[in-house]
Order: C-alpha cells, then structure tokens, then sequence
C-alpha cells in the first residue's frame, strides 16, 4: 500500500466508517468509489452545488473538499435521507410539484433545503432562495422548487404533533 | 490526478508553522475552496489548519476579532459582528459561506471576493504569526498594499483580523455583474459614521481587474467632515473616477466601468447617509 494513503474515519449517513484515502483525495470522489453515487460532479470549482453533502448537517461541496479534512466528521448524502418505498418528506415534494426535471442537480438541492428546513421549519420563499443560491439548475427553473420545499415544510409540520397534541398524548 | 503527497493536521500554531517551514512545497489549508479548485502544481503537501484553534470570534468594544479560520457563515449568524455579518449574508453562495475563512479570503484576494474589501473600508487590522511565535501586525493599507501571502515568510501564518468598529458605522457596497454569482467588473464600498449631521471617518475603496482593494482617497478627502449632499456625492464620484484611472474588463468597455465606479460611489455614499 501507498505509504501516504491513510485510514479516516468519519461517519457517513450515520454508520462510522474508516477509510483509505490518498493525501490529495477529494471528498467527491470518496464518496462516489463507495457508492454514494447521489454526490453529482458538475463544475469542480465550487459554482454549480452538484456535488453539494451536508458536513455535521451543513450544506459543503464536495468537489472542493480534501477527503482527509473530514476526519471525525458526519456526512449526510441524498442515500441517508430516505429510501425506496419510503421516501423522505423532501423526496415526496419534489416528486408531488414536478421539480426535478434531468434530476442532476436534486441530491444537492434537497441536501441544501434539509440544512434549511433543520434550522427554520418554516422558511419565507426568501430564505428558500438564499439557501438555494448555491445549487444550480439548467432544466427544471426553480419556481417548481422552491413550491417543493414549501410543501415539504408543511409535509414536515403535519408530521410534527403540536405541543397540545403530545401533552393529550402522554 | 492529484500531486498532492501528504496531508498533515497540525493541533497548535507553533506545529503548524513548523510542518510548513519544513518543505516548501507544503501550503496552508483553510477552507479550501482555492486549492481545492485550483491548487498549483508545486504543492505537493497540505497543512490543514482546521484543529489550529483558530475559528472564533470574539467581541472588543465596538469591534470584534475574527480567528483566521472564522467561516463566512459563521460571520453572517453572529450578531455582535454587526454591520460585518450583514455584509458576511450577502458573500458567495450558501455552501461556499460555510467554508470559506476569513483567513483565506484576505490572504488570497481574488476579484470577485467581497470581504477584503468591506474590511478595508472597516479599517481592519491582521495580526501574523511570525518566525518563533512572534506576533506583528499590519493595518488594512499595509496589508493590501501587495498581495498579503508576499508578507509571509515560509511558516508564518495569519493568526487573526480584527475590525475596530462594526457598531455605529454605516457600511455600503455596489458590484457590476451581469447576473447573480457573476465575477464583479467593479466591487465598490464605503464606510461612514454620520455625527451631527457630518460625515466621519469616511473611507471609500473598490476592487477592478486588481483583487486587491484599493482606496479612493481623493473622494474620501472630498466628503470627509462635510454635510451629505447630492451635488457633494456627484463630486465625489467624479473624484474617484479621476482616482481610480482605466479601467480593463473583457464583458465592459473601459469608458464603461469607469462610469459605473462613478455612479457606485455615489450611491454607497447616499445608502450610508440615508436616515
């Protein structure tokens, strides 16, 4: 074995995992050898938002990323968002309001709107914007997307009883 | 295929400035967004600086001081960074605020990077960790005077930024770009503070085809302890046409740009003196 390849562990979609990698590794290219084939590469240079993970539950390109720098670290990939039969309220409203048209740039537009939704349940279509200002899309336009997250926001508070509700509950 | 050859993790200042002073092929790591894109061929190591201790901030009277591996997003959320953290929301694009650091960002200015310059109208300081731990620091002229990486010698690091004043000061800033995300043609700021109807401590900068931001001083003198007026502004765009010269940019003619760092001037002056 290459001397200069090292053993990291980070946790990726919740199971701690220790892997080889090279000194000069990007992070993309990690995650993609080990089947996380929802991290797409577009631009390489930090513009288009393909590539985008979520780092310790914030949005992070991993085109830009040197692997080693996430040692310790807990990254969320589209796969630990939902799965097949059983979709992630994110999933469901995109699929609901026809917003992913070649599907290219969806991992990284839902990773993204999953970081906002964890801080701000209920966003304005203004900070939908903000938080998306990093994840482009050539096909789809974004009005079908930002609708998606909006439903996936309410989608997310149905799901959430009220206080009331888990008071009469217990 | 990647040349780079080693990855070292240094947990203090000192062993970082020891890993990089040992090879000089080895470079800094902070965010990562410009090497990570675009990291030159004679770098065939990397020095992360993220277990360095150095992303905090922290507040002084009416300032702050900002650890160089402060990120962007970690500025635009903190609210005792003021008019900074304003200025923090509206840099880059979601995912590059939470990797881009303030270190980072001054060291390696480029053209379409918006902190140096906001920090150059601030007035702020850099403090540097020189050979055998020695500190010495640079005000915002000395530092921007060159490319700031020329002021390092091999194994010297920025340490910290610190911004005199981010409460009572009016801070505003205009780019020419054709659309959202756009590399500017021209970045213009302004910092103020208005007493008794004057303005104060007027300094005025932009960034063109140079990344590093560089003041309009004439037009700062112009306005500098005068009343805000609209034929006072219109002088001072003019002035800092004179000041600034020609301008290049491929998309825009020269004649083009020059205007429009008129007219910026002018309205940054009008945004920090509208009540």
């Amino acid at each position: 074995m290459n001397k200069a390849v090292k053993h990291l562990t980070v946790t990726i979609n919740q199971q701690a995992q220790r892997l080889q990698v090279a000194p000069g590794e990007k992070l993309i290219d990690t995650l993609r050898r080990h089947g996380y084939k929802s991290v797409k590469f577009g631009c390489g240079e930090g513009t288009c938002g393909s590539c985008t993970v979520l780092v310790d539950g914030r949005p992070h390109l991993a085109c830009l990323t040197f692997t080693r720098q996430m040692e310790g670290r807990q990254i969320t990939t589209l796969e630990g968002l939902g799965r097949f039969g059983e979709l992630h309220p994110l999933q469901q409203a995109f699929l609901q309001e026809g917003a992913v048209q070649c599907g290219y740039c969806t991992p990284g537009m839902i990773l993204s709107s999953h970081a906002l939704l964890a801080r701000d349940p209920d966003p304005s279509e203004e900070a939908i914007r903000r938080a998306l200002d990093g994840n482009k899309c050539r096909c789809t336009g974004y009005a079908a997307i930002i609708r998606a997250v909006r439903r996936a926001a309410r989608i997310q508070a149905d799901a959430t009883p009220s206080p009331r509700a888990r008071r009469a509950k217990r | 295929m990647s040349g780079i050859k080693e990855f070292l993790r240094p947990g203090s200042m000192a062993e970082a400035a020891r890993m990089l002073r040992a090879s000089a092929g080895r470079a800094a790591l902070a965010g990562g967004t410009f090497l990570g894109a675009h990291c030159p061929p004679r770098v065939t190591g990397l020095v992360d600086l993220s277990q360095v201790h150095l992303s905090y901030i922290r507040g002084r009277g009416k300032g702050v001081v900002l650890g160089a591996m402060t990120t962007l997003a970690a500025v635009a959320a903190a609210e005792r960074c003021g008019v900074l953290a304003m200025c923090a929301r509206d840099c880059a694009t979601e995912p590059l605020r939470q990797m881009i650091t303030v270190g980072g960002n001054v060291m390696m200015p480029l053209r379409w990077s918006d902190l140096p310059l906001v920090l150059h109208v601030l007035g702020a300081e850099y403090e540097v960790y020189g050979q055998g731990g020695r500190l010495r620091e640079y005000t915002s002229d000395e530092f921007f005077k060159q490319p700031p990486a020329s002021l390092l010698k091999r194994g010297e690091l920025l340490r910290e930024v610190r911004v005199p004043m981010v409460r009572g000061v009016r801070v505003a800033r205009r780019k020419l770009v054709r659309n959202y995300g756009d590399i500017p043609a021209v970045q213009v700021a302004a910092a103020l503070h208005v007493s008794r109807g004057m303005m104060k401590n007027v300094r005025v900068a932009f960034v063109a085809q140079r990344p590093l931001p560089q003041r309009l001083r004439r037009c700062e003198q112009l306005v500098e302890g005068r009343k805000p007026s609209d034929e006072l502004f219109a002088e001072a765009g003019d002035a800092a046409r004179r000041d600034a010269g020609t301008l290049t940019d491929t998309r825009f003619s020269s004649g083009y740009v020059q205007e429009i760092l008129g007219v910026f001037v002018r309205r940054v002056l009008e945004e920090c003196t509208n009540e």
